[in-house]
Formats: structure tokens, C-alpha cells, sequence
């Protein structure tokens, strides 16, 4: 089973790898609102543009971003397809019982460009620094310590999480078992789950009396000091400007 | 000679919730600079004794780090003492980065940023992981992720460490590499005890043993024990393969010298049967 590692390329050197984490996500996150509430598909363009701009200073591969960038489109496209047709407005074209009308077109394609614009920059603030720096930066803008420990231990035992469900599936798969659509196909999956599960609890268990063993008492350790430069708070600036310069467009 | 004494357990009984005996009257010591060999069939209770060690677990009987005796307010600081390596080194990495997994321990003991980042490179060049500081856990193979685990605690510098089936499902190489880690750790005066079943590495690992089988079945030098058919087979427990091999020799009158334990004693030993 093919799986995506946003985090891939967090490693490679770019202006926006370089960027101090706080500042980085913040100035995203203003762009990013700035362009999902753009009303106005020039003001959407606009965005898609800057985010665009932002992913080719990144360096990220092209192949990371599509493989990426499939699920977003493949969410949108239904918008696009079925809003020209059943938003009711003024008809650019007409056959038989099927309406193109100008509002569901511009509806549609907002959606779609706003969307894909979010979804370029959500790429940019995951790929462009490893999940824990940036659990790491969200926890020093303010983010609950308790919420910031599930997130890391999700993270962390996530993909061993996955090694055993690859496990059980070999296993089963060894044993001659197919999944069809049976009741004695959903009882065996559903078992199997549920053992997935015993085991992570039991995991969870040994995990915690590992940290118990070194001393930890409910607070993970902060780790070093994040240092912003004046070229962070540069860049940050830029991107906030360009979120307010879509809204006056 | 309590002021020796590393630790020291006096009559330690543990019973889980379900009623299952797991420990009955458990007594030991061990000194500083001693590594100690834990070994017993399955369900004998040797990983429920290492969790009592840096007070995981609490039964009834008595557990002294040095001459402080584990209670709740000694607990914070025994886990400083006692530094647990778990048998599945996937329990034991649980931060996103190998060098933050390293620090835990030291930044839990309230060190300076400066001092933990000095352990964090201490640790890591002693397990030569030193250049895959940055790396994720998962990322690691097995070899690399127990040598990491191991790291992880010795970057507390504990005085005492406590290793369960520290070479379990290691290759040959990443095997002995671990040995002569835990032999560095003991030269320069860790207490180390070892739950292993890897009987033929016992010798390399351990100057003593301890045979349990919920209570102390023997103990004694690795030549008094691990020789005796009688004591390890009674515990489902092989006898090293030298040490057989050089038993049967003797009990076929074709050999009189002392056990060997080690591949350059055996070699000694052959030498000296072969008179060269």
C-alpha cells in the first residue's frame, strides 16, 4: 500500500524551509483565510497565484505536490460539475432539461480555486518542516500542552500502528482469508480490529511505563528556544501583505 | 558492606490483580561494577522484578538504590538511579526525533539546556547512532532502534541499569556489539542486571546469576551455575553449548579441567586436552 509522507522533503534547504516555524504557519494561516474568504474569483486567482509563488520558492518536487494535490482536486471537481447546473441565475447555455447558469459557474469555480489555493499553502506549512517542529511551534504559539502530546504520540505510533495491521492482514491473507462482502468477512475484520486495538492499549501501557521510568511527570521537555530573525519576521510581512492586498483586489 | 551495595532487594512478593503469583520472597543484592544475569523459564517473573527496580511496580518486601529505600518520596529520584532498556525498543522511542528521545530523561532530571544537548551527544557516540540524531524512530531498523532505546537511558547516567532481553531478535553482529556496550557500561562502574534467555551469551554478559522461577531458585557465579544440567533443565533452560559440550567430555572421563564458558577458554581447553 502506497502511502504519502507530507514531510518527505521537510529536509531540502529553501526560503520558506529556513522560515522560523511560529511566524511561517501564522502568515499561512492569514493568507490561507484571506483566500477562503475571498468572494470574488479574480480574488481567488489572485491567491491561487501567490500560493503557486510560495510552492515554487519552497522547492518542494512537482511530483510531491500532485500526488498531494490529487485529493483536493478530486474532492472539488463535483463542485465545479454539478454547481453550474443547479445554482438557479443567469443562463450562458442551455440543452434540453440542462442549465449552465453564470452564478453557479462563478460559485464553482470559487470553490475550486479557493480551495486548491488552501490546500497548496496546508502543503507548504506541512512539507516544508517536520511534524514535531511544527506541533512544537503550534504548542509555543499557545496550543494546550495534553493536545499537544496526543498529536506527537499519534504521530509517532501511527505508522507502528500500521506495521501491525500490515501484520494481521499477511496473517490473514496466509490463512487463505479474502475479504468479500459476507457476514463472516465483517465478523473476522472486525475481530481483527478489535486485536489491533487490545494491542495498542497494551502498547500504551508499556509506553507510559517507559516514560515513567525516565522521570516524566505529565510534561514532556520544551527542547531548545526558537530564535526569529529579522528576515522571518520579512517574510512573514510579505505574505500578510499579500493577504490584505487579495482583499482589496 | 551496605555502603557497596547498588541494590538491594529483601523479600519482595508481587501478586497481580487477576491473583496470578509472579514474584514470592525475592532477595538479592548487587554491588557496584557487578553485572548480574536474570534467568528463568517464561512466566518467571524476571520482567515483573525489573519494573519493580525503579519502583514501576510496588510489591510487598523492600527495594534499596544504593541504601535509599524505593518509596513515594524516593520515587522521582530512584528513577534518576535506575535506568530501564525495555525489551521492545518501540515502547522505549516514543519522541519524533531520536535526539529528543535521548534528552527526555535528562530534561525530566531538570539539567541545563547546555548539559542535556552534552548527555544527548555523549549517549548517541557511545551507541553510534551519532549521525542519525535527527532521524525518526520508525525510520531506524531494529538494531539501530534497541541501540537507540539503550541510549535513551544512558544519557541519565544512572548507576544502576536494567536491561530486559537486551539482545533479543538482534543479529550476530548488532548482538555482540551490544555486549561489549553493556561490558563498557560495567567498566566504568554501572551495576547492570540482564534478563536474557540468550543462555550462551551469559557469560559475556554477566559475572553472576540469578535463576528465578518466582522465587530464587540459585545463585551464584556464571561458572557455578550455568554448568549444572540439573538446576537448568529443572527450569526449562538450556545449558550453553560450550559448557554442555565440555560437560559431556567430562562426564565421558575425556576431559578434567574447569567449564568453559567462553570461545578463548574453550579454545584453551582444547589446546590442553591436545596437550599443544
Amino acid at each position: 500500500m502506497s502511502s504519502f509522507d507530507p514531510e518527505r522533503y521537510s529536509g531540502i534547504n529553501s526560503p520558506l524551509h529556513r522560515w522560523e516555524t511560529r511566524i511561517k504557519l501564522i502568515s499561512l494561516f492569514i493568507l490561507m483565510i484571506s483566500i477562503v474568504i475571498a468572494a470574488e474569483v479574480n480574488q481567488a486567482l489572485a491567491g491561487l497565484i501567490v500560493a503557486i509563488i510560495l510552492v515554487l520558492i519552497s522547492r518542494l518536487p512537482f511530483h510531491h505536490v500532485l500526488r498531494f494535490m490529487k485529493w483536493p482536486f478530486i474532492f472539488l471537481l463535483p463542485l465545479l460539475v454539478i454547481l453550474p447546473f443547479t445554482v438557479e441565475g443567469q443562463t450562458l447555455f442551455s440543452y434540453h432539461s440542462l442549465t449552465l447558469s453564470r452564478q453557479g459557474l462563478h460559485l464553482g469555480l470559487l470553490f475550486m480555486i479557493r480551495g486548491i489555493a488552501a490546500a497548496l499553502l496546508a502543503l507548504i506549512m506541512a512539507g516544508t518542516a517536520p511534524f514535531n517542529v511544527n506541533i512544537n511551534a503550534l504548542k509555543r504559539l499557545g496550543m494546550p500542552g495534553p493536545l499537544t502530546q496526543i498529536f506527537l504520540f499519534a504521530y509517532r505510533y501511527i505508522f507502528l500502528l500500521n506495521e501491525d495491521l500490515q501484520t494481521m492482514r499477511r496473517s490473514l491473507a496466509s490463512k487463505g482469508f479474502k475479504t468479500r462482502s459476507s457476514a463472516r468477512s465483517a465478523r473476522i475484520m472486525a475481530m481483527a480490529v478489535a486485536m489491533l486495538l487490545i494491542r495498542s492499549y497494551e502498547r500504551s501501557e508499556d509506553v507510559f511505563n517507559a516514560m515513567l521510568s525516565r522521570g516524566y511527570q505529565g510534561i514532556l521537555p520544551s527542547g531548545r528556544k526558537m530564535m526569529i530573525e529579522g528576515n522571518d519576521l520579512l517574510k512573514g510581512f510579505s505574505v500578510v501583505a499579500a493577504a490584505l492586498v487579495i482583499q482589496f483586489i | 558492606m551496605n555502603q557497596e551495595k547498588a541494590i538491594e532487594v529483601e523479600d519482595l512478593s508481587y501478586t497481580y490483580s487477576d491473583g496470578t503469583r509472579a514474584l514470592d520472597k525475592v532477595s538479592f543484592s548487587l554491588e557496584k561494577g557487578q553485572s548480574l544475569a536474570l534467568l528463568g523459564p517464561n512466566g518467571a517473573g524476571k520482567s515483573t522484578l525489573l519494573l519493580h527496580l525503579n519502583g514501576l511496580l510496588r510489591g510487598q518486601g523492600k527495594v534499596r538504590i544504593g541504601n535509599r529505600e524505593i518509596c513515594d518520596e524516593s520515587l522521582r529520584w530512584a528513577r534518576s538511579q535506575v535506568g530501564m532498556v525495555f525489551q521492545d525498543p518501540d515502547d522505549q522511542l516514543f519522541m519524533p526525533t531520536l535526539a529528543e528521545d535521548v534528552a527526555f530523561g535528562p530534561a525530566n532530571m531538570g539539567l541545563s539546556q547546555e548539559e542535556v544537548d552534552e548527555r544527548v551527544q555523549w549517549a548517541l557516540q557511545c551507541v553510534g547512532l551519532s549521525a542519525l540524531s535527527a532521524k525518526v524512530p520508525h525510520h531506524l531498523s531494529f538494531g539501530q532502534r534497541k541501540r537507540a532505546a539503550f541510549a535513551t537511558v544512558l544519557s541519565m547516567r544512572p548507576p544502576v541499569l536494567v536491561l530486559d532481553e537486551p539482545t533479543s531478535n538482534l543479529d550476530p553482529r548488532s548482538r555482540m556489539e551490544m555486549v561489549s556496550l553493556i561490558r563498557e557500561q560495567q567498566r566504568n562502574g554501572t551495576a547492570i542486571i540482564t534478563a536474557t534467555h540468550d543462555v550462551n551469551l551469559v557469560a559475556l554478559l554477566a559475572d553472576r546469576v540469578l535463576l528465578l522461577n518466582k522465587s530464587i531458585v540459585a545463585e551464584g557465579s556464571v561458572h557455578q551455575i550455568m554448568s549444572r544440567r540439573d538446576l537448568m533443565n529443572d527450569l526449562d533452560l538450556e545449558v550453553p553449548i560450550l559448557a554442555d559440550l565440555f560437560k559431556t567430555l567430562q562426564e565421558e572421563s575425556l576431559y578434567s579441567g574447569v567449564i568453559p564458558f567462553r570461545k578463548d577458554e574453550a579454545i584453551g581447553a582444547i589446546r590442553e586436552m591436545l596437550r599443544i
